[in-house]
């Protein structure tokens, strides 16, 4: 489990996390959104133990990012939203092997990483390319490979699809889902209420602290708290909800 | 005076084995002050069509003419703002890094000043905000003022990769509010985007490339007769706006979520 108690954190005199507490199991799906400037990046930090807190506490299944900041970041992966800051290797082959190869793991174990992570992201038939051929979208999906090749426990994506088109937004959620499936947390920072709408918990920050934390449907119900979130109810959850609201009227007056 | 493009072909690495053919054949005409959209998925040449119409990129054949020049002599009628654009702000002060292509273009100062304050004022960035860093700007602010920088040497042509993208509601608004700003003012906007969904119904204009070719050229609204717009990232409105046309019922592509429930219903109810 991931678990912030309470954590502060500023950049200078600017606060960025004013005392976040929360938890991620593994195999959970959590949303993050929020404003721009609401925390949500500073916080994924946090989890990988690119930051520290200033006070509070950041553990990775009960071993503090303070004591090992580097066994978080075997543990949790992350993927930011521009795929040029990820890129380490000319070939994408090269660039997908090059987290596990850090590990030091044996040549074969290197090998079926590599290939099953092009494989979740369907990016199997351009190994041989250079990356520098690649779209930004095809980019970002060698990022989340490289990520996943380092089978973590946990891992944190930072508006992974917002430079990816339709096509390339769906092969990263389906193996966001199939990760899931696997027993992976996912924690996923978004902007598009679409997308949160899948996650088995929506987190809202607001100014560094957590605004609302619970299941989606009860979130976008509450109309109170999603205009001082600044966030709209999604279209297709409106939608299905007015399907609904149909069909039990349609049931009410045949008398079922 | 236009924008035109004709028989544009591009490829990268070419003879290598890692070979791309990026742009095959594209021959577009672009009139002052239009607002176009150029859609497409992932590698369908987007970026490199905007270089290539910019004459950031001379295109491996064929050739574009800004204003009747050739692209890569016109560039001083030209803007490009590319992806992330706001990763390039590098002064100690907003103002400097908005006024450093005025002065680079050897504007005297008060020209210089004069087009610092009139950008800031279309993009609607705060006076006060000018002699602070643009680091401390949130992510939609210093999206704005990269903006501002190119803004400043007043383009003619407006070239944006991915304006919106990592931006929240309020500042994807800003971004469009600028853009709409600039284009009533008479600049030519060319925004190039997966997302179609963030800039429908506010241009005129919407050109689909795929595979590096001109797959749809016409008004948005137009999508909804296209075949398969999968790769587009369309607004959940339209694509169930295309679903509904499919069954032969006609609703705008804008419609509300509860209009499209009931119509959904309807088409469900005659089909049970």
């Amino acid at each position: 489990m991931i678990e912030l108690e309470d954590v502060f954190y500023s950049y200078g005199d600017r606060p960025a996390l004013r005392g976040i507490s929360l938890n991620v199991r593994e195999g959970e799906y959590i949303a993050l959104v929020g404003l721009n400037a609401s925390g949500k990046s500073t916080l994924a930090m946090m989890m990988d133990a690119l930051l520290l807190p200033d006070n509070g506490n950041c553990t990775i299944d009960g071993i503090n990012t303070r004591d090992d900041p580097l066994f978080a970041r075997r543990s949790v992966a992350m993927v930011f939203q521009n795929p040029e800051d990820q890129a380490v290797a000319r070939k994408v082959w090269d660039d997908v092997a090059f987290g596990p190869r850090n590990l030091g793991l044996p040549a074969d174990a290197v090998e079926r990483r590599v290939k099953n992570a092009l494989i979740a992201v369907g990016l199997e038939r351009h190994a041989a390319k250079s990356s520098s051929a690649l779209s930004g979208g095809q980019k970002q999906l060698v990022a989340l490979a490289g990520a996943l090749a380092m089978e973590p426990s946990y891992i944190v994506l930072d508006e992974p699809t917002s430079m990816l088109d339709g096509t390339g937004a769906k092969a990263v959620r389906d193996a966001i889902v199939s990760l899931k499936l696997s027993g992976v947390g996912i924690i996923w920072i978004t902007h598009d209420m679409e997308e949160a709408m899948a996650a088995d918990r929506i987190v809202v920050l607001r100014e560094g602290e957590v605004l609302a934390s619970g299941p989606p449907d009860e979130l976008f119900c509450d109309k109170g708290l999603m205009a001082s979130a600044g966030i709209e109810a999604p279209y297709t959850w409106r939608l299905s909800k007015k399907l609904q609201e149909l069909e039990a009227n349609f049931h009410g007056a045949r008398g079922e | 005076m236009a924008l035109v493009a004709n028989d544009v072909h591009h490829i990268f690495s070419g003879g290598e084995p890692d070979e791309a053919r990026a742009l095959d054949g594209v021959s577009i005409r672009m009139e002052e002050g239009e607002f176009i959209i150029l859609a497409g998925r992932s590698g369908s040449g987007k970026s490199t069509l905007l270089r290539c119409l910019s004459g950031m990129l001379k295109p491996s054949k064929g050739g574009v003419s800004i204003d009747a020049m050739d692209a890569v002599k016109a560039r001083k009628l030209v803007g490009l703002a590319v992806q992330s654009p706001e990763r390039a702000l590098f002064e100690k002060t907003l103002y400097d890094d908005i006024a450093f292509g005025p002065v680079n273009r050897g504007y005297g100062e008060d020209e210089v000043r004069r087009a610092v304050m009139d950008t800031i004022e279309i993009v609607g960035l705060d006076e006060t905000l000018l002699k602070g860093s643009p680091r401390a700007l949130s992510q939609g602010q210093k999206r704005l003022a990269a903006l501002a920088g190119i803004i400043a040497l007043g383009p003619k042509y407006l070239f944006l990769d991915e304006p919106m993208s990592g931006l929240d509601a309020g500042g994807r608004r800003r971004i469009m509010e600028t853009l709409i700003r600039l284009n009533k003012g008479g600049t030519t906007i060319v925004a190039a985007t997966h997302s179609v969904a963030h800039f429908m119904g506010i241009s005129s204009r919407l050109i689909v490339l795929d595979s590096g070719k001109v797959r749809f050229d016409g008004r948005p609204e137009g999508l909804l007769a296209l075949e398969d717009p999968s790769g587009l990232a369309l607004p959940p409105s339209l694509v169930w706006a295309i679903k509904l046309r499919k069954r032969g019922i006609e609703v705008e592509w804008d419609a509300g979520p509860e209009k499209m429930a009931e119509l959904l219903w309807r088409a469900h109810e005659s089909f049970v």
